[in-house]
């Protein structure tokens, strides 16, 4: 045992405590830890010293009865007491504020009539995949009509719904579905009369949930309905992201300007995701079309694309064809002007073969040269 | 009348109870609370008092002496006057320079520079002469903790005191 060992057993004497026998003996015959232990028994009497002076003031009698002097606020105690940073405090105090915010107005979003926006997917007895409309939930009455064609080979299946009201956790629409079998070359141009003789059905929807509409001669169409709380991009697409994939040519709602002058401007879209020599094909009446191609073809002039925009110069003209989408990854599409060109002639499904409004179909370049030019 | 007799009756608002705590602890209290807070000591030691009336339920005998409780309450009261001090913006040194007109002996002047935990707990070591089962009470803190404090508090307090007697002597 040595003098360092024993310095805590010094102190700890000096207060009356017993110590181990080994620290004693040291310490009894340490000259310099009797010094210490002198030293520290010096240090007690002069403290108590002091106090007896200090106690000789007398003591003023409070009235413990009244209320504290002074009053330290739970604000003022919890700053003071604050063992980070303030700056650390007062940013996790904002991010906190932030976030509750955010779950707000997620909240909000989540309770707004269950979301801006209803996503009806309709699975038809005569096709493969499912077909989607989006329409607006929040109440407004734009955009929340979806009118769907379906072209079967053995018919048309027309379709028109409509949301009539949204009631949070489930929603009320309104169908006007027809069936015309063996539509064919004959089908009828889509309008709104077509629904005059076609009682509305009202059919509530709940998210997730899958129901039937029965429709003469048809069978039954299954509807499932979900919420969403943003427009996608594609409203018939919702799955599909803003980004055309690598092999796809896309137009949405095309318009074309010409010298400054508005030439085509156009509802709708039409897409193609698998040919290399995907070509847009843009009718404008008394203007002929004008075909936009992947692939370099005889007679096209060479445009430039930057997101929705494709950009090009022909027969002295300068053209923009404007699009609400980027069109494609590739930097340059070929544009060729064929100002004869009819539809009425050249479409095989009549209700493309009209010479009096704007038309536009994306296809592979190979179908669009074709006399006969099939939907 | 043992603690929890007189406790009972102060929660009973019985005043002469009070009275009986307050002359018992009044004068030690203050002495204590000088050593931390210099001339608050008043202030906080009513402030302390006025506490245990109007809050008379923090006391529970099976853990400690009323002695350790209110010489608990009174350090709790001094640290947030501490912090209340810095929060105000006001010098810190101040009650401690004015303290040091006042000082006694130079052992006032060395005692004063200690850090307030080992300041608090050798004074109530020594002058209050609380237990180490009441110092581990009053501090929340385990009897070997007490003993190791207590060392460092010593051994500090030497080392100042001796440096400010070498430095005076050298004058």
């Amino acid at each position: 045992v040595n003098c360092e060992q024993v310095q805590e057993y010094i102190s700890a004497l000096c207060d009356g405590e017993r110590i181990p026998g080994a620290a004693a003996e040291h310490i009894g015959t340490c000259q310099r830890c009797q010094s210490e232990l002198s030293d520290y028994a010096t240090i007690g009497a002069e403290l108590r010293r002091l106090a007896s002076l200090e106690e000789a003031v007398p003591f003023s009698k409070v009235d413990y009865r009244q209320d504290s002097a002074k009053k330290i606020g739970w604000w003022k105690k919890g700053l003071a007491t604050m063992k980070i940073p303030k700056l650390a405090f007062a940013g996790m105090l904002i991010a906190i504020i932030a976030l509750s915010c955010g779950l707000v107005l997620v909240r909000a979003r989540a309770s707004f009539a269950g979301g801006r926006f209803i996503e009806l997917k309709y699975k038809l007895p005569i096709a493969r995949n499912a077909y989607i409309c989006v329409m607006s939930a929040d109440g407004s009455q734009k955009g929340n009509l979806c009118d769907f064609v379906y072209h079967g080979k053995d018919g048309l299946l027309l379709m028109n719904t409509r949301v009539l009201a949204n009631f949070g956790d489930h929603a009320e629409i309104g169908i006007r579905v027809k069936y015309v079998p063996g539509a064919g070359e004959t089908e009828p141009h889509y309008s709104e009369d077509l629904f005059k003789d076609v009682p509305q059905k009202v059919l509530t929807v709940e998210p997730g949930e899958e129901q039937g509409i029965e429709v003469a001669s048809l069978g039954t169409v299954e509807v499932e309905s979900e919420y969403l709380n943003h427009l996608p991009p594609l409203v018939n697409r919702p799955d599909e992201p803003l980004d055309p994939n690598p092999k796809e040519f896309r137009i949405i709602a095309p318009v074309l300007v010409r010298d400054n002058q508005v030439i085509v401007n156009a509802d709708g879209s039409s897409i193609d995701s698998g040919s290399t020599d995907a070509t847009l094909m843009l009718y404008a009446p008394g203007q002929g079309r004008y075909l936009f191609s992947l692939v370099p073809f005889e007679g096209a002039v060479e445009g430039t694309v930057h997101l929705g925009q494709i950009a090009f110069s022909l027969e002295g003209h300068h053209y923009l064809l404007l699009t609400s989408m980027p069109i494609t990854i590739s930097e340059n599409v070929w544009v060729k002007h064929e100002p004869d060109f009819k539809p009425s002639v050249r479409m095989v499904r009549p209700s493309d073969a009209r010479d009096d409004r704007p038309m536009f179909l994306v296809r592979s370049l190979k179908t669009l040269e074709q006399q006969r030019i099939p939907h | 009348m043992d603690d929890r007799e007189l406790w009972e009756r102060i929660r009973r608002k019985d005043a002469s109870a009070f009275d009986v705590l307050y002359r018992s602890y009044g004068a030690g209290l203050r002495s204590f609370l000088k050593q931390l807070v210099g001339q608050a000591a008043e202030d906080v030691a009513q402030d302390t008092f006025a506490s245990l009336w109007q809050n008379p339920n923090g006391f529970d005998p099976k853990l400690g002496t009323i002695r350790s409780y209110v010489f608990g309450a009174a350090r709790k009261r001094a640290a947030e006057w501490w912090r209340q001090q810095k929060f105000d913006g006001e010098p810190a040194s101040e009650a401690v320079e004015e303290c040091k007109a006042e000082a006694q002996s130079l052992i006032g002047d060395a005692f004063r520079k200690l850090p307030i935990e080992q300041r608090s707990v050798l004074w109530l070591r020594e002058v209050e002469g609380h237990s180490y089962v009441e110092l581990a009470e009053i501090f929340g803190i385990p009897e070997g903790t007490v003993r190791s404090r207590l060392f460092a508090a010593r051994r500090a307090l030497k080392h100042i005191w001796h440096a400010t007697g070498q430095s005076e002597e050298g004058l």
